[in-house]
């Protein structure tokens, strides 16, 4: 990675944050549905970042994100569950064809039918994560369950609109 | 040795991804249910000040509303003044505990809410300048509405009532009984009572109060009213939902309140008890 795209993944870093902080914090739909556009900037992270490097901004988002919640720990603790799963799971999906001539896991390289099956999963574990932690147990199982459930969809539907909007092709790069 | 760090070496992003779990784990187990002096929260100053300035943008939108409600509140503050003026200087009458003098109040404003949370907080833009301390009630024109979590010198973090293990010590007022109000979690206009034995006899609308026995509210401010009241024919304890006084969806202005007797109050409490453990 050379010094401007470092700078670029900076900014987008802050973007995301900022707008998970500021906006996305209080869009929540019918008391279930809540919005963690957050995690995306570790989903469309390039391919070619070390695994190292993906755990260590995963832990600090986490805890940035976590200052803001009152929620020490939490989502520091999904955050990097899923920078760790994040490479075997890209190994386990790999498209027809490989990686070649794909910067990073976003629609615009690869399809959308593609990235729903990518970032379901790991967004689906973020959250079950983050809400077990705070209902602090199983006890409402089937209430959390749903949360996460509609989450989930809500959290991928603003993904894929805002790469839509921000990363479609020839606009960055 | 070697071929230990060489395994260590090889596997450094599971090692590392393991090590970071457990750090956040004993973070979420030894950080959140405590109120301590944390810098890592809402009450932070990097934190409080975004979130001051976020909510100084929202102000506009919200005036009329903030208005209507400082009417309101002066209007029942005024009625309250033409009714009790004649009481409080009879021996007999009990006094508002506005009045009392062992309470002080310190407004604040709140900067940053949550409703849907399991464990909700809400920030205050006071701090320990402000005279702000941890374990101080906070409440608003409609009722009880939290208590404070941590401090910085000009922010602060309350637990919202809506906090799953948050516990406010209440009354129902017309039989003067004694119980607990704790979130369920689920529905952010109604709060659980607990421990309410079946012999006393609860109705829909009665008034829930909080009892002062805790000495982070006074006695009397108002929590709610019972909305549904159930019990089952083995249960020794109703189970009860009380519709909540604030409205959490619309924090603006908040009472902290400061007890002056507090301290002595628990170190009374503390005596008594090492007497009986001896």
């Amino acid at each position: 990675m050379n010094s401007s795209n470092n700078f670029k993944q900076i900014l987008i870093w802050v973007l995301f944050v900022a707008s998970q902080i500021l906006f996305a914090q209080n869009f929540v739909l019918y008391n279930r549905a809540f919005c963690f556009v957050y995690v995306g900037f570790l989903l469309l992270l390039p391919l070619g970042i070390s695994r190292n490097y993906l755990l260590l901004f995963a832990f600090f988002t986490g805890f940035i994100i976590d200052i803001f919640y009152n929620s020490l720990g939490t989502h520091m603790a999904a955050m990097t569950l899923i920078a760790f799963l994040r490479p075997i799971w890209l190994n386990a999906i790999t498209p027809r064809g490989g990686y070649e001539n794909v910067d990073s896991p976003a629609i615009k390289d690869l399809s959308l039918s593609w990235f729903l099956a990518y970032s379901l999963p790991l967004l689906f574990l973020h959250l079950a994560v983050v809400f077990f932690i705070e209902a602090g147990g199983f006890h409402m199982f089937f209430y959390v369950i749903s949360k996460v459930l509609m989450s989930t969809l809500l959290t991928v539907l603003v993904l894929v609109i805002l790469q839509y909007l921000f990363y479609s092709k020839g606009r960055f790069s | 040795m070697r071929r230990l760090f060489q395994l260590i070496y090889q596997y450094r992003a599971f090692f590392i991804f393991l090590l970071m779990e457990v750090i956040s784990g004993w973070l979420v187990i030894n950080h959140n249910d405590y109120i301590s002096a944390s810098y890592f929260n809402s009450s932070s100053t990097f934190a409080g000040n975004i979130y001051e300035n976020k909510q100084a943008v929202q102000d506009y939108f919200q005036l009329a509303e903030v208005n209507k409600n400082l009417v309101e509140e002066n209007e029942r503050l005024r009625n309250r003044l033409a009714v009790d003026s004649l009481k409080i200087d009879s021996d007999s009458a009990a006094i508002p505990f506005e009045l009392s003098g062992q309470y002080e109040f310190i407004t604040g404003k709140v900067v940053n809410n949550s409703v849907h949370r399991f464990r909700n907080y809400f920030t205050l833009n006071k701090g320990s300048e402000d005279g702000i301390e941890e374990g101080m009630g906070v409440i608003n024109p409609n009722g009880v509405v939290g208590k404070i979590k941590s401090v910085s010198n000009n922010f602060s973090t309350a637990y919202s009532a809506l906090h799953s293990s948050l516990l406010i010590s209440v009354l129902i007022d017309e039989t003067e009984t004694l119980c607990t109000a704790n979130w369920s979690g689920e529905n952010p206009t109604e709060i659980s009572l607990e421990y309410v034995p079946r012999h006393i006899k609860v109705q829909e609308g009665m008034e829930v109060i909080s009892s002062g026995y805790d000495a982070i509210f006074p006695q009397g401010v108002k929590l709610g009213t019972v909305k549904n009241v159930e019990i089952n024919e083995e249960a020794t304890f109703y189970e009860i939902e009380v519709a909540l006084s604030a409205d959490f969806f619309n924090l603006d202005y908040v009472y902290v309140i400061g007890n002056k007797l507090k301290q002595e109050k628990d170190s009374l409490e503390q005596e008594l008890q090492t007497e009986y453990e001896q």
